[in-house]
């Protein structure tokens, strides 16, 4: 019976490894979309495109920086610090019933 | 009072001769794109075929009545300087159709990372994770999920400016190709 918490107790700690990596790497793609929503106007203004229409274009993309910057933020200090707290209180728990066994 | 009307009714009528006529007496060639600096941002939503074409027109009637003024009359390289316009319209028509793709792509792409981190939380649960753990980070990814929604909705709404922006532009072509 310990032996099956204790193997349940580090697959979750496990898992709590992998979402930990799986979110970093989420706020990693969603960086990569920001950048890319600022090259896409970069390009637009490199080709020359009509300076009278590029600020309403530059302000569409002052908005996607700031909503997604408030994603990843959101990502860091709710799912990121969350799985942390969980991964903190697994292993102790992992501790406790290493502790007894011994 | 005046400006209310003015982006009530889409009626820039006024700027647009007033502007054709300066334009004119400038000696500067003919410049549509002032219009985008006299409309007022509202009427980009509202109004904005009526805002546009009663500038266009008035700036036409403005610029010739400027030259008429002047007794001048239209030389050939008119002509060609209206399709060098009409060919530059295209070309940024073009920019803007492939920044609307690249629109598209981000707006499947944020689709694709909210689907990914529901398997994952649907995965641990699978794993044997407690209810515990389980239920507050699936109400964590339902606040997560609004935001998506939130974006998708913010890029659904910058496709409509583009579409709005490629709708002038063609608009301006066609004005290009009448000349």
């Amino acid at each position: 019976m310990e032996n099956n918490n204790l193997q349940s107790l580090a697959n979750q700690i496990g898992w709590c490894r992998t979402t930990k990596d799986y979110l970093i790497g989420l706020n990693g793609e969603l960086h990569s979309v920001a950048t890319n929503y600022q090259t896409t106007l970069d390009e637009l203004r490199n080709r020359g495109y009509m300076a009278d229409l590029l600020p309403q274009i530059e302000e569409m993309n002052r908005e996607f920086q700031e909503i997604s910057s408030d994603l990843i933020g959101h990502i860091e200090r709710e799912h990121l610090a969350y799985i942390e707290k969980q991964s903190m209180g697994i292993r102790g728990a992992l501790e406790k019933v290493m502790g007894s066994n011994r | 009072m005046a400006n209310i009307y003015k982006v009530y009714s889409g009626d820039y009528s006024k700027e647009g001769y007033d502007q054709g006529i300066d334009d004119r007496k400038e000696n500067r060639p003919k410049n549509k794109f002032k219009f985008f600096k006299a409309v007022n941002p509202i009427n980009y939503i509202w109004a904005f075929n009526n805002a546009f074409d009663s500038f266009n027109k008035n700036y036409d009637k403005g610029y010739l009545d400027g030259q008429r003024v002047e007794h001048k009359i239209y030389d050939t390289k008119q002509v060609k300087g209206a399709n060098m316009q009409k060919d530059n319209y295209e070309n940024h028509i073009r920019m803007l159709k492939d920044f609307k793709q690249n629109l598209l792509a981000l707006k499947r792409h944020i689709q694709m990372i909210r689907e990914k981190y529901k398997k994952q939380i649907d995965a641990m649960e699978s794993a044997g994770f407690v209810e515990d753990i389980i239920t507050p980070l699936r109400n964590k990814y339902q606040i997560f999920s609004s935001k998506i929604d939130e974006i998708d909705r913010q890029l659904a709404q910058h496709d409509q400016k583009i579409e709005m922006q490629t709708e002038a532009l063609n608009a301006l072509r066609a004005i290009a190709r009448i000349n």
